[in-house]
């Protein structure tokens, strides 16, 4: 839940006073200017506990994922519509050593690269762990945006949740603005409907009780003397002087209606699939003003005990993830919980797909990139090799419809293709070791 | 730099003036100085008596004696917006009318200047006009407390106990399992390094443990504070908010050993505070501290004198930015408006609607199940709500507009109640005080009470008084008073106007000469504001609070460090009857008042009456003749900077200051704030005392021509406290400024003798503060005094052209 603090802090950036107003059209005319350039985005969607492997990576390698003949294995099965879209990167390890079990180092060090600070979290192995050393990708990437007036945006990134814990540690935090400075998903999809159009809807409000105002003003005037009455003349002055500005504000506002929300979902592991759908709509909306080109949505936490009632799973995911590969019982559990995963996913795929590219040529997954990856390559032996890495639609202008096998590359080489790939052309990222041979090339 | 700082702001003449002050400030100096002896102010300005001369031998008997007329001769007034220059060509070329020549030259220039500054300019008009009641709106802390309550009201409401500090449990377990709590406490404040053994070694045997503090903060002044953890390891700290932390430092990591955190607070309220700990297995070392920054710039361990264990409910401060209020005549008050204030009203509107929205269920008291069946709680919040802040009842056509139109074709409950909350915060019913100049009802007297003693809405008993009719009887206006005043609202407002009072609400960023007075560092000062604060609650929460006692007390309250350096023996009992660490380091100190006596001598306001390296008659003397004695000074003719102590090295601070000041012009009003600062030159520029000075012995002695124009002599603190208690000037304007911290509005329209009967009161009633409280809500409640026009005609011929008022410009 959003203090009311930092929404004050919000509205005063974006607020109602008549100084904020150019910032506001300003960034509004910006977006249009830029028809012209391509407004390429990047999500990243983290889901728990590593996937069952021989149901999740295809067979096959480099361009065959676009021949007909090879479907994906059942827990891609939902992406099938969008082969052509997905790129499959087999091979990719997160190769960060140190302090923390490997659920915390696949958690913080996921987007940022770099190791871990010795701390205070016991995990259930190795040494006790802090946060993160570094900044994450995408915080990267919208340092990198914000600075350029062209990609700026009204928020630069944001970060989604899904059904994650009330807690902050480093199971639960993936995204970094540096350092020792995790940020907290939104998970409750009202926080970030009101991060998003809570202004819009005030400013409505606010437009609708002037009137009222105008009216209480001049009764009161009726019973007080005539000196007295000269201030309120004034105040209703400046009402009006309100209105007009919500007038003429409001005209240059929003591309997009503000969108509908269902109402009263608890913020409750029943409520999953419900909460995953708001945000993603939401996240669409948010692409469709161009509030932001970054987001990330992070699937309950890294250990996510999520029990998907709903798929006949009365388990927790992770207590799931510990079982042999020999259990088929629990081999079928995690599919179909993984399955469920790549179904948000595909629904994401599939509402970008549909949605014209505003001011643009095209759809908007073609400007899109959207990466789903995962804390480990496979819950019951915890290992960071082979982190799952699924990459759909055009944003990163890379080379889709492949399916690749990669000998064993450090993730951070990865990181440097995606800031390349979104037009930040770094040379390093996280720890400088696992850089070595620079950003892959998947072009 | 008294005279530095207001002859740069304001140059003596008349054109100027009307520039930089605004015409509403003047308006209440000519009201007070009503009853002063005309003579005994006028004698003192020496310019415009010539010109007044003049005036009255050729001018007054067509132009009346101020300017008003005469009928069958001149009738109309003579006001206007000419300047001076102007007017003395005009009287030279045309005036008196049967001969010009009468008055030309200096003659000329001098009535000019005379008549433009007693009656002609629209200053001088605004001056000359009496006092009245005025529309205001909610000052920024009154619109903060408002909200805060309207807010409250919906939740529980405790009274704080004397109890300070913080509940503590233990637990042997790093997740605060309450089966696995050890032992529980009440501790003073959190700042413990317990190094590798922990705090309960026979206790707490797991390498792991954890610890919970619980209970409130009562924040001491308005404003943003910066709260501090140190540890070695893991904690969380929620404050005014308990389900987001301040600070979450539960994960330790790297070399992170202190967080910071910022929030807004309102000061003289608790607010819940809870902080958590835990060590890990691999923490060598455990410690955490508790510490803040205060909005007046302080940074120390926070004291169990601003901890209590019990708990309060969250209160919602609203945190949008607002101007400034108008000070302008030595309180604040919400007479004027700005396009910044309103649109500071919309931002706050939104917040707090927002804020309230995103807590319906818990405010309006109802589940989230089925929202249908909500709808007739929410409306009732909704009604209540509202009633609350325009504190009187809805009549059915405003309830229509105010609540349930809002609930129709509305998209949902959180639409709906933001939108009735706008509309209410907006609204001019909410924003303004007496919004009815023609008649005072119930519902008008319980919002005068609760404003003028909390500063904020009536509660609901005060309503339902109002409901009644019942508190149009005097007996239970009053009765109402006493009971409000028992409440922590109105001894926060008590202790904050005696701040007002001694000028001592700002003593931030004292610094002294480091080699004259290398002890006087931040610590001494913090100890000298706690000292201070101690007395004044002595004071301000006795049974029979007492105006004599602040000036003839023979104590002080001195911890280890503060009786060292200022020379006194501790006594060894600590204040008895409480339980907080910080007052039982504080001890009650008898002193010999032939030395020392009452808050005149307290070390911190004499050091805020000083330079940084010497004493101040002159900043003592001013800050007497305006807070104590409720004099008007005029701003010096030039401005001077005083003389350099290395200029004249065989001088005394007195003989320094009588050298610097012995021109005529300067001794107008330096005859008066020199020889009531000197009386306290016995001590120094740190409030300690001294026998002599450069070798010569001290010359405490002092005078004070008073508004009867008797001379009183007095010689060191003793005789001075002793004068001041006994002096009507000194009462008055001790009653005056309390009327105006109280009310906001000026004491004289509620009729002109209002002044006089309050003193008598107050003698009567052994200076009784609380009793002088309830007089002048009683009078504040009372329609405002119709102004005659023979009020009109009483109004003083002269008035100083200063309006400083006795609360600006007056700090080093």
């Amino acid at each position: 839940m959003k203090s009311y603090i930092s929404r004050r802090n919000f509205m005063q950036s974006l607020g109602l006073s008549a100084a904020s107003i150019p910032l506001w059209l300003n960034l509004q005319s910006l977006g249009f200017a830029s028809h012209a350039n391509r407004k390429q985005r990047l999500v990243i969607i983290f889901s728990p506990n590593g996937v069952v492997k021989d149901r999740f990576w295809p067979d096959h390698e480099e361009d065959e994922l676009s021949a007909d003949k090879y479907d994906f294995k059942p827990i891609l099965s939902p992406l099938s519509p969008y082969k052509q879209q997905t790129l499959v990167l087999k091979g990719v390890c997160d190769k960060i050593k140190g302090d923390g079990d490997n659920h915390m180092r696949g958690m913080g060090c996921l987007l940022t690269g770099g190791e871990l600070f010795p701390g205070n979290i016991q995990g259930g192995s190795d040494t006790p762990a802090g946060w993160a050393t570094g900044i994450s990708i995408d915080q990267e990437i919208k340092r990198h945006f914000q600075s350029r007036p062209e990609t700026q945006t009204r928020f630069g990134s944001l970060e989604f949740g899904v059904v994650v814990p009330e807690r902050a540690d480093t199971w639960t935090r993936m995204v970094y603005a540096g350092g020792n400075k995790p940020i907290a998903p939104i998970s409750d999809p009202y926080a970030m409907f009101n991060k998003l159009y809570g202004q819009t809807k005030d400013r409505e409000s606010l437009k609708s009780v002037l009137d009222d105002l105008q009216e209480d003003l001049r009764k009161i005037k009726e019973v007080v003397s005539s000196e007295d009455a000269k201030l309120l003349e004034e105040h209703a002055n400046l009402i009006r002087e309100t209105e007009m500005e919500l007038q003429n504000d409001s005209q240059s506002m929003l591309n997009h209606p503000v969108p509908e929300l269902e109402s009263g979902v608890r913020n409750d592991n029943e409520n999953m699939p419900r909460i995953s759908k708001m945000q993603i709509d939401l996240m669409v909306n948010s692409f469709i003003g161009d509030f932001s080109r970054i987001a990330t949505l992070q699937f309950t936490n890294s250990v996510g005990q999520a029990k998907m009632k709903w798929l006949g799973v009365e388990e927790g995911h992770h207590e799931l993830s510990h079982e042999p590969n020999s259990n088929a019982a629990a081999q079928d559990k995690l599919t179909k919980i993984n399955t469920w995963y790549c179904e948000q996913i595909a629904y994401l795929v599939k509402r970008l797909a549909e949605t014209p590219e505003p001011g643009g040529d095209g759809n908007m997954l073609d400007n899109t990139t959207i990466i789903w990856t995962n804390e480990l390559g496979e819950g019951n032996s915890h290992t960071l090799n082979d982190i799952p890495f699924v990459l759909i639609g055009g944003g990163l202008n890379f080379k889709m419809g492949r399916s690749l096998h990669l000998p064993r590359v450090a993730h951070n080489r990865l990181l440097l293709s995606i800031a390349h790939g979104m037009g930040h052309h770094i040379d390093r990222f996280g720890n400088p070791n696992y850089c070595g041979d620079g950003p892959l090339v998947l072009s | 730099m008294v005279c530095v700082l207001v002859a740069t702001s304001v140059v003596m003449t008349a054109p100027n003036l009307s520039a930089q002050e605004p015409s509403t400030a003047e308006q209440q100096n000519s009201a007070s100085e009503k009853s002063n002896n005309e003579n005994s102010e006028s004698s003192q300005t020496v310019s415009p008596r010539e010109g007044k001369a003049i005036y009255q031998e050729l001018c007054a008997s067509c132009h009346g004696g101020v300017g008003e007329g005469v009928p069958g001769k001149f009738a109309a007034p003579l006001v206007g917006d000419r300047p001076v220059i102007d007017l003395a060509k005009l009287i030279e070329e045309t005036m008196p009318e049967e001969d010009p020549s009468r008055c030309v030259g200096e003659d000329a220039q001098k009535v000019a200047q005379y008549i433009y500054d007693e009656f002609y300019s629209e200053v001088a008009q605004a001056r000359r006009r009496p006092a009245r009641t005025e529309l205001s709106r909610l000052t920024v802390p009154q619109y903060r407390n408002a909200i805060m309550d309207l807010i409250g009201s919906f939740r529980y409401r405790s009274r704080l106990t004397p109890d300070r500090g913080l509940l503590v449990s233990y637990f042997d377990s790093r997740g605060l399992n309450p089966r696995r709590k050890a032992d529980e406490g009440i501790v003073d404040e959190v700042n413990f390094h317990w190094g590798t053994k922990g705090p309960l070694p026979e206790q707490l045997i797991n390498p792991e443990f954890a610890i919970r503090w619980d209970g409130s903060l009562i924040a001491p002044e308005t404003g943003t504070y910066d709260f501090i953890l140190r540890t070695n390891n893991g904690t969380r700290l929620w404050l005014n908010n308990n389900r987001v932390a301040l600070i979450d430092a539960w994960v330790r990591s790297g070399n992170d050993q202190e967080y910071r955190s910022s929030i807004f607070l309102v000061g003289g309220r608790p607010y819940p505070l809870r902080l958590e700990f835990f060590k890990a297995k691999e923490d060598p070392m455990s410690s955490i501290e508790l510490a803040w920054r205060l909005p007046s710039g302080r940074e120390s361990i926070i004291s169990s004198r601003f901890l209590t264990p019990q708990r309060f409910p969250e209160l919602l401060v609203p945190s949008t930015p607002f101007p400034p209020d108008d000070r302008s005549i030595g309180y604040e008050r919400g007479t004027t408006i700005s396009k910044a204030w309103e649109q500071a009203t919309t931002m706050a509107a939104i917040e707090i609607a927002d804020a309230v929205a995103q807590r319906l269920p818990e405010l309006a008291g109802f589940g989230e199940k089925d929202p249908a069946s909500d709808i007739p709680k929410v409306k009732e919040f909704a009604t209540n709500f509202v009633r609350r802040a325009i504190r009187r009842p809805l009549t059915p056509e405003e309830q229509t507009r105010w609540v349930d139109r809002h609930f129709e074709n509305s998209p949902s409950l959180e639409t709906s109640i933001k939108r009735v909350i706008l509309l209410t915060l907006k609204s001019p019913s909410f924003l303004y005080l007496d919004r009815n100049s023609s008649a005072i009802d119930a519902y008008q007297i319980a919002s005068r009470l609760s404003f003028a003693i909390w500063d904020s809405l009536p509660d609901e008993q005060l309503l339902q008084k109002a409901v009644d009719n019942e508190l149009l009887k005097p007996e239970v206006q009053r009765e109402q008073v006493w009971r409000m005043l028992r409440d922590d609202r109105a001894k926060a407002k008590l202790r904050q106007f005696v701040h007002h009072w001694l000028g001592t609400t700002h003593a931030v960023g004292l610094s002294k000469s480091k080699e004259l007075y290398p002890d006087f560092d931040e610590q001494i000062l913090a100890d000298l504001q706690t000292s201070l604060d101690l007395f004044i609650d002595d004071i301000v929460e006795s049974e029979k609070p007492d105006f004599r006692n602040f000036l003839n007390a023979d104590y002080l309250y001195l911890n280890d460090r503060l009786a060292k350096l200022y020379g006194y023996e501790l006594a060894t009992s600590p204040i008895a009857g409480t339980q907080s660490a910080e007052h039982a380091k504080y001890h009650k100190v008898s002193i010999a008042t032939d030395q020392r006596m009452g808050v005149l001598s307290h070390p911190l306001v004499l050091s805020m009456y000083s330079y940084h390296n010497a004493s101040s008659p002159i900043h003592r003397g001013v800050f007497m003749t305006r807070h104590i004695l409720g004099r008007r000074l005029k701003p010096p003719p030039e401005a001077v900077a005083p003389f350099s102590e290395d200029l004249h090295p065989g001088l005394t601070t007195r003989e320094r200051t009588i050298l610097q000041t012995r021109e005529t012009t300067c001794q107008a009003c330096h005859g008066m704030i020199n020889n009531l600062g000197f009386a306290l030159e016995q001590f120094d520029a740190i409030g300690k005392i001294r026998n002599d000075e450069k070798g010569k012995p001290i010359d405490a002695s002092g005078e004070y021509l008073q508004k009867n124009g008797t001379l009183v002599k007095f010689s060191g603190v003793k005789e001075l406290s002793t004068f001041l208690i006994n002096s009507p000037e000194a009462q008055d304007a001790f009653i005056e400024q309390l009327f105006h911290h109280l009310v906001k509005q000026p004491v004289r329209a509620y009729g002109t003798n209002t002044p006089d009967q309050l003193r008598n009161r107050f003698t009567d009633n052994s200076f009784d503060i609380r009793k002088l409280i309830v007089d002048i809500t009683e009078i504040a409640c009372r329609p405002a005094a119709k102004p005659t026009s023979a009020d009109q005609a009483n109004l003083p011929a002269v008035i100083t052209p200063n309006s400083t008022s006795p609360t600006e410009g007056s700090s080093p």
